[in-house]
């Protein structure tokens, strides 16, 4: 091709074009960067005298380009480290996050601690607070408030008639209907009622608390004044002692009583052996 | 010989004083890296042939550097300096492989 015009090695690109312009422009253009690979400049000029500055200009041109290439590859592979040590950083990162995690998650299982202890203790105050409370239901602390007093006694001529005397079962049959008509707290002869006491006749007398009565017997009871006297009067157990009175002449006195206190009942009387707490429910 | 004098001198330097490319050239030096591939391949050429020139060399190696840059930097600011880049790589790539198998003719006449 190109000794066809027998011209320099540039004629043959422009001489080859009108064949290929037919298939378009973008072929020649392919053609002429096959065709014509070199710089045409060689090829143009015979070359030029071999000066020392020529010399020269070609060294410091060569080295420029040494100095291209060393640089792209130092850049290049200067951005790797750049990416280990990225990634260095993000290992830390995440080790660091990790030990953050522990330390919170320590400090959740601290706080775990703390919150069950806390809520132990506040169950233990409001177990004191209730304790107090049912204490005062069962008797086992001293309580005070607006009263019932019933006064019975043996029928003057006791001695000679036995139903004229106050039975056990008599106190038991009062201070029922005592508690039927709402009372909060009871005792006998200032003993106290727990919910173990028992009323019972020993030989001629009563024991409340396992504690000898005498005659009379003064029931206290402590309880709502607008509900406890009328209660008490409809219940059972005041008709029947209002029988006693009328038909044995048995004393049977009921009295208001503003304020009266009521002793706990003694230790004996409250002291537990034998049964257990089965479980104490925080509700 | 003053090829090799400076290969050394070139790749000394970059060793030694590792100088860092401005961020705003960084895009343009694989540009000119395949520019200055493509001179060289060239020049090998012309020189096999016989018609190496000192000249010739430097001016077109220059030139090729510059505009291959340009173009790069056109493309840029029209934003298409990835595809423009990939062009010049395609054409200069093209040159360097037909330099480079007129070069293997020339040693192994193959």
């Amino acid at each position: 091709m190109a000794g066809r015009q027998g011209g320099s090695r540039t004629e043959p690109a422009s001489g080859t074009v009108p064949s290929a312009d037919v298939t378009g422009n973008s072929m020649t253009l392919l053609q002429n960067i096959t065709d014509r690979p070199i710089d045409d400049d060689y090829y143009t000029h015979a070359p030029h005298e071999r000066t020392s500055r020529g010399r020269v200009a070609a060294v410091v041109v060569i080295a420029l380009i040494a100095l291209l290439l060393t640089l792209a590859v130092l850049q290049t592979r200067a951005s790797r480290p750049e990416a280990q040590s990225e990634r260095a950083v993000l290992i830390e990162q995440i080790d660091q996050r990790k030990r953050e995690i522990d330390i919170h998650q320590q400090e959740v299982a601290d706080l775990t601690v703390s919150v069950s202890r806390l809520r132990r203790e506040q169950s233990g105050a409001e177990a004191l607070a209730r304790a107090r409370e049912q204490g005062a239901v069962v008797g086992t602390v001293a309580v005070t408030g607006p009263a019932l007093r019933v006064v019975v006694d043996n029928a003057p001529d006791a001695d000679d008639q036995p139903e004229g005397r106050v039975r056990d079962k008599d106190l038991q049959l009062l201070v029922n209907g005592l508690w039927q008509a709402g009372a909060e707290a009871i005792a006998i002869n200032g003993n106290r009622l727990t919910a173990m006491s028992p009323i019972r006749a020993a030989g001629q007398g009563i024991t409340v608390n396992y504690r000898s009565l005498s005659s009379p017997y003064v029931v206290t009871a402590i309880g709502s004044p607008r509900t406890l006297p009328g209660n008490f009067i409809d219940t059972s157990a005041a008709q029947v002692w209002a029988g006693y009175e009328e038909n044995f002449d048995m004393r049977f006195d009921i009295t208001e009583r503003d304020e009266a206190t009521l002793p706990a009942a003694p230790r004996r009387a409250t002291t537990i052996r034998h049964a257990e707490v089965l479980e104490v429910s925080d509700k | 010989m003053i090829a090799v004098l400076g290969l050394v001198i070139g790749v000394a330097l970059g060793l030694l004083f590792e100088p860092t490319v401005p961020a705003g050239l960084q895009p343009y030096l694989p540009i000119a890296v395949v520019a200055a591939l493509d001179a060289v391949f060239g020049a090998i050429r012309a020189y096999l042939d016989g018609r190496f020139d000192d000249k010739v060399f430097v001016v077109s190696f220059i030139s090729n550097v510059l505009i291959a840059a340009l173009i790069v930097f056109v493309g840029d600011q029209l934003g298409v300096g990835s595809q423009l880049s990939t062009g010049v790589i395609v054409v200069l790539g093209i040159r360097i492989f037909s330099n480079a198998a007129a070069i293997r003719r020339h040693l192994f006449h193959a």
